[in-house]
């Protein structure tokens, strides 16, 4: 090392900064990415007695279409607010007005894509039907 | 730098009131880092939305220190905007080292951070949808989208990481940007001290709110509405994001620019901020529920939302008592029932335990402060103008308050049409209107004078039950039940107004319609709700009423007849035994008349073949809900449908032997259903007729009309309830009440059918006291359909159609037929000299179709029609109705004729 490139604190404190911000960086995604596994889905189960059209069960929607049953997440496509509410046949998001139609597809309004779609599936110990959110 | 030289260089940036913007910021970041660390004391970040409700309800001191700490907040984020305008403007970033820069420049997203955590943290439906977006957007960032939100916003429905960032996190990082800055530890003393007071009174007079659930608005911050505005029309957030971005970037390298750019860069950033708050002002005043554009004065929840201007200043030496309960009703705490606790009478799942009052009458739940609790509230819910924020609010019924303001009932769209067709201002009897845009015509002020009141959406402004006088009222004009004690209660509160917990009863909403609710409006008009009795409206006057036994005496001093009740009624059955909600509170189509919007048909209960059914499981989430809300909901259950749009009628059974039985809603009465007698269905001679051609008893009828305007008269305008100068007024001719006659019209099959109908109008109009400038009198001979609801069991004679002057149309008189073949008519009224035909008549004898009817396809009989029913008469002067003979004519008439005998003697027509 000559005199010109003298290492001061502050550059030590650079490099080692740099250095260091890589193992940090990866011990925090790891962190996170544990924790989102770990975290447990949700379980709802579907109500026996369901009406024939929408029922709002705040994280999801069901249509009950006959004999049909289908479950949508009640986060909008657009940016996620909860769809609570129904008018004219179509479901309608609070926040920014988008609307869908009854099998989750958008008609109006920011929303572009469908509402995610929900598996239904029987609960292991029970037998009853449920799905993960 | 010696004092002087800093006391020049800072006068040269803008004041108020001596403070330079950016320590007024600074100063407003310390007032609200104290008032938050004492707010911490009293927030429950495992409970924050109970825990802020609860501050509001009972700790006035803690509301105050919250409001405080709201708006040091929001005046610290403006002050922050000004003193960065104001600093730029002077070009002061040339000024600052080149870290400093960058850092101060990446401040102002953590001056964001704190702000949107602050409102994050308030927990109300409003954050929560906040932060629900805001997650969003992070996901969308590439790569480590959702490891930013994860560590910026936590996991979940849990606020805890957000309290910390909010409270430590971005605190800290500010503080340092500020004292890097500006080189000072501690705000000046004197901006503090003279923004304190400001932010007082603001604290004190426009309190920080709490969005109840009852408010179906969604907003975020003021400061961010203009975002929302722009995310309505962006389909992906990733665009804002790189524009937002850039244009930091261009602020965190603004150093490198020479002076010429960075000039423009400054305009651009300006700009943006001018047409964002344009977008803000729109967002904040011009927004309605799902995102309808409406102006600020039709906006009615404008007045529910964040920040609202009390009316007194809040109580704040205002006592708690805390033994009374502040219950937790659908989540939510609500002072309501602080005072109001323990009320009765209402049906179950309106009760105040489980919907709350706010749900219905609106206020502010989150205060005992009796004044601040009842400002907004609704006193009489239910009304139309109201109902979609109380009864039809979206946790509720909504979709039926949109659903009833389109129905018949509301809109009076056929009594409008056909009023405006008869006063010669409009030729089209379908048009669709609306009861409540109606002009100041002369057809249109004759309605206000006579008939306009009798709409659903009439505000009931009294408190009180639905009786005969009732018009109105929205959704409390079928389900508003008062109890004897609510009664009582009620004429306790018309006396003494000062103490509410004499107040114990309560009106009931519920299912028990009766026949009075629908009787105050149809006790008019077409009468059906008297005629269903068996009473006749008549022109006596109280002191003319023979007796009490045969005669009846409304409320509003008309005095009835009976003359015979419809068999339904002998029965027991009720209007809404037959009529179901589809009909009465809409289906959500807007209908022109009357018989498109009523679904039900005799032949839906009284039918040959086998029925129409459905199990429980396909009912309609409506219907299965009435039908369990009145026990109608067994196992195996089967209900029939009706025709006309397969709506399922909960009352009725389909047993598994295909019989068919009816139970009254309220009464619980069964009803075997019997299908129609043989002679309804027997051959085709009589397909076209409907079954009320035949067994109508009677139909109220009128017969010369008059209708003048007296200009020098007060009436009344029953829509705006104002006095009038200037009235419509009505002549009657003769009531009768006798066998209606018989027309042709279309039903909504398309199918021609055969109809009663009555006279309707057949009547001189006077205008020219209205349009003053001409003599102008009209004169109408127009019939009307009608379903008189006077069902008898036993239809109509064979004679009282084919040989009745009245069923044909002629009018009253006699209807001869001498044996030579010929009939004649001799008419008893008067001919009228406008067209030369009786007073009561639709057509002329074995005339042309002249008679009109007020519906587009309805007409009279043809003459050839005439012709053939005059035939079967002249057989019935000889043969009796239930001859061999007779009954054969039903099958084939044509072939009968061929087989007369030589006694017959047959119409000749010349």
């Amino acid at each position: 090392m000559n005199k010109s490139e003298k290492m001061t604190r502050r550059k030590l404190l650079r490099r080692l900064g740099a250095i260091l911000s890589i193992p940090i960086s990866i011990l925090w995604i790891k962190g996170i990415d544990r924790t989102f596994e770990v975290s447990a889905k949700i379980k709802i189960m579907i109500p026996k007695e369901l009406a024939e059209g929408i029922t709002f069960l705040d994280k999801i929607i069901i249509n009950k279409n006959g004999g049909y049953i289908r479950v949508f997440s009640s986060s909008c496509s657009h940016l996620g607010c909860k769809i609570k509410s129904e008018i004219d046949n179509k479901l309608i998001c609070p926040c920014h007005g988008s609307k869908f139609d009854y099998e989750g597809k958008p008609i109006v309004g920011p929303a572009v894509k469908q509402l995610e779609r929900i598996e239904l599936q029987r609960d292991k110990k029970t037998g009853e039907v449920i799905v993960y959110v | 730098m010696s004092k002087k030289k800093e006391k020049v260089s800072i006068n040269i940036y803008s004041k108020l009131f001596g403070s330079t913007f950016g320590h007024i910021a600074f100063a407003s970041f310390f007032i609200a880092l104290i008032t938050g660390i004492i707010l911490s004391i009293f927030f429950d970040i495992n409970k924050p939305f109970d825990s802020i409700s609860m501050m509001l309800i009972t700790n006035p001191s803690a509301s105050f220190i919250r409001s405080l700490h709201y708006w040091s907040a929001q005046i610290f984020l403006v002050f922050t905007i000004f003193h960065i305008w104001d600093h730029l403007r002077k070009s002061t970033e040339m000024q600052v080292k080149k870290g400093v820069w960058i850092r101060l420049s990446f401040s102002l997203l953590a001056v964001l951070f704190v702000m949107l955590t602050g409102f994050i943290l308030k927990a109300d439906a409003d954050s929560i949808q906040a932060k629900r977006i805001l997650e969003t957007l992070l996901f969308d960032i590439p790569f480590i989208g959702n490891y930013l939100s994860f560590s910026l916003l936590g996991n979940g429905d849990d606020l805890q990481l957000v309290y910390v960032h909010h409270i430590a996190t971005t605190t800290i990082i500010v503080w340092i940007i500020i004292v890097e800055h500006v080189k000072l530890i501690w705000p000046n003393i004197r901006s503090v001290l003279y923004f304190l007071l400001p932010m007082v009174l603001l604290s004190l007079f426009y309190p920080a709110a709490l969005h109840s659930n009852n408010d179906p608005i969604m907003k975020g911050p003021w400061y961010f509405l203009g975002m929302q505005e722009l995310f309505h029309y962006m389909t992906s957030p990733a665009i804002i994001f790189l524009i937002f971005a850039f244009l930091l970037l261009m602020i965190v390298y603004l150093q490198k620019f020479n002076k010429l750019n960075r000039r423009r860069i400054k305009y651009i950033w300006f700009s943006i901020s001018i047409i964002y708050l344009v977008l803000i002002i729109i967002g904040y005043f011009f927004r309605g529920e799902n995102w309808e554009f409406k102006l600020p004065w039709q906006n009615e929840y404008l007045s529910m939302s964040s920040i609202n201007p009390i009316d007194n200043s809040a109580n704040y030496f205002i006592e708690f008592n805390n033994t009374l309960e502040v219950p937790i009703i659908l989540g939510e705490r609500e002072g309501c029932q602080y005072c109001h606790s323990n009320m009765k009478g209402f049906s179950p799942s309106h009760d105040p335990e489980a919907i709350g009052c706010a749900s219905c009458h609106l206020g502010n739940p989150f205060t005992i402060d009796m004044n601040l609790a009842h400002s907004g509230m609704i006193k009489i819910p239910g009304n139309l103008g109201t109902a979609n924020r109380s009864c039809g609010n979206a946790n509720c019924h909504p979709g039926i308050s949109d659903r009833v303001t389109k129905s018949l009932m509301n809109t009076m769209s056929g009594v409008v049409s056909v009023n405006r067709f008869v006063f010669e201002e409009s030729s089209n009897l379908d048009q669709l209107n609306n009861i409540k845009n109606i002009s100041n015509s002369a057809a249109d002020t004759h309605l206000r004078n006579l008939c306009a009141s009798c709409h659903l959406g009439k505000e009931k402004i009294e408190y009180g039950p639905i009786n005969e006088l009732s018009r109105g009222g929205g959704c409390n004009a079928c389900h508003l039940n008062f109890s004897k004690e609510a009664v009582t209660d009620l004429q306790r509160l018309s006396v003494s107004k000062t103490d509410s917990s004499i107040l114990k009863f309560h009106p009931s909403l519920d299912l028990n319609i009766s026949n009075d609710h629908c009787f105050g409006c149809h006790s008019r008009s077409g009468r059906i709700s008297t005629n269903y009795e068996g009473w006749h409206e008549t022109q006596l006057d109280e002191s003319e009423m023979p007796n009490e036994k045969q005669y009846r005496l409304l409320k509003d001093e008309r005095v009835f007849q009976f003359v015979s009740a419809d068999v339904h009624h002998q029965r027991g059955m009720e209007c809404i035994d037959c009529h179901n909600s589809f009909e009465l509170m809409g289906d959500g189509n807007v209908y022109a008349h009357q018989e498109e919007q009523v679904k039900i048909k005799c032949e839906d209960c009284h039918f040959s073949e086998s029925p129409n059914s459905v199990g429980s499981e396909m009912l309609d989430a409506e219907s299965k809900k009435i039908a369990k809300l009145r026990s109608m909901n067994e196992e195996n259950h089967k209900y029939l449908i009706t025709k006309n749009d397969s709506i399922p009628l909960i009352n009725s059974y389909v047993n598994s032997d295909n019989t068919v039985y009816m139970v009254g809603k309220n009464s619980k009465k069964k009803y075997e259903l019997k299908p129609p007698n043989f002679i309804c269905e027997e051959g085709k001679a009589h397909d076209r007729l409907t079954c009320n051609s035949c067994h109508t008893a009677w139909a109220p009828q009128c017969v010369g009309c008059h209708t003048e305007y007296e200009p020098s008269e007060i009436g009344i305008d029953h829509l705006t309830n104002k006095e009038t100068k200037g009235n419509w007024k009505e002549w009657m001719g003769d009531f009768i009440a006798e066998l209606p006659t018989l027309g042709v019209m279309v039903n909504n099959l398309g199918a021609e059918v055969i109809e009663t109908f009555i006279p309707g109008m057949i009547m001189t109009l006077d205008k020219s006291e209205f349009d003053e400038d001409k003599n102008n009198t009209i004169f109408h001979r127009l019939f009307a359909p009608t379903i008189a609801h006077t069902v008898s069991a036993k239809g109509r004679s064979c004679k009282s159609c084919h040989n009745d002057p009245i069923a044909i149309g002629y009018g009253r008189g006699e209807l001869i037929y001498d044996y030579e073949g010929s009939w004649s008519f001799r008419n008893k009224y008067a001919l009228v000299p406008n067209d030369n035909l009786p007073e009561d008549a639709w057509i002329g004898y074995l005339k042309n179709n002249q008679g009109k009817a007020t519906r587009v396809g309805a007409r009279p009989f043809s003459i050839d029609e005439q012709k053939n029913i005059l035939t079967v008469g002249a057989c019935l002067t000889c043969h009796s109705d239930s001859s061999k003979v007779m009954l054969e004519s039903l099958k084939d008439f044509d072939e009968l004729l061929k087989r007369v005998s030589n006694k017959c003697v047959l119409p000749k027509w010349d």
